[in-house]
């Protein structure tokens, strides 16, 4: 599952190593947080799911000149070298 | 060489993800290995030996408080499984070796006794994979 939580700890003991007052992020399984939560040990700060954006590219500059989109040879060009 | 004796104070145990070790005065995990006998009939009459199953638990004895008992009771009831650890001397020395197990507790017998402190035995049986120990350093 791509999803885990921010938690902070509201309890008066650790909790997973832990301090009380701190925020963590972690992926737990439900019903341990559950559990978790009614014993009043840890609050849900925030769930985090995790995506992947649909168009991806990479960042400019990223890859060499040749191999940027708008300079990479084309069929023709290459044609044209021969 | 010397050994890295020390006299136990601050082991950290932890039930659910939740550091209890305030509310114990011992713990540790009792392993046995059965010996079954396999002997037979023979000119020697020697016997023979082989290793059977082994037996692993925490064991300990907890002060009953309410905290405690708010954790430990709902997982008790429900034979919820849990992860369970102890770390000898953890609560000062986070390299020291971790004992932990996906346990069920199969033991919760708080009682008092009049003028005295209360405490009561606690035993956590681990799944099939037992207890593994692991961080050693």
């Amino acid at each position: 599952m791509n999803t885990y939580g921010v938690y902070k700890v509201i309890g008066k003991r650790e909790y997973r190593g832990h301090a009380p007052g701190s925020t963590f992020e972690a992926r737990i399984d439900r019903p341990a947080e559950q559990r978790a939560i009614e014993r009043g040990d840890i609050e849900l700060v925030q769930r985090v799911e995790i995506t992947v954006p649909a168009q991806r590219t990479f960042p400019q500059g990223w890859l060499p000149p040749m191999l940027e989109p708008d300079t990479a040879p084309t069929s023709e060009a290459k044609e044209d070298r021969k | 060489m010397t050994y890295t004796k020390l006299i136990a104070h601050s082991d950290k145990i932890t039930i659910d993800g939740t550091d209890v070790s305030n509310s114990f005065r011992t713990f540790g995990r009792p392993s046995e290995d059965s010996r079954e006998d396999v002997s037979g009939f023979s000119a020697t009459g020697n016997d023979e030996f082989l290793p059977g199953t082994r037996d692993q638990r925490f064991e300990g004895e907890a002060f009953y408080t309410e905290e405690l008992a708010l954790i430990v009771e709902p997982l008790y009831k429900n034979r919820t499984t849990c992860t369970i650890t102890w770390q000898p001397n953890g609560l000062v020395d986070a390299t020291r070796e971790i004992y932990s197990g996906t346990c069920t507790i199969s033991e919760f017998s708080p009682s008092n006794t009049r003028g005295s402190a209360s405490v009561f035995p606690f035993v956590a049986l681990p799944d099939a994979n037992g207890i593994q120990v692991g961080n050693w350093t």
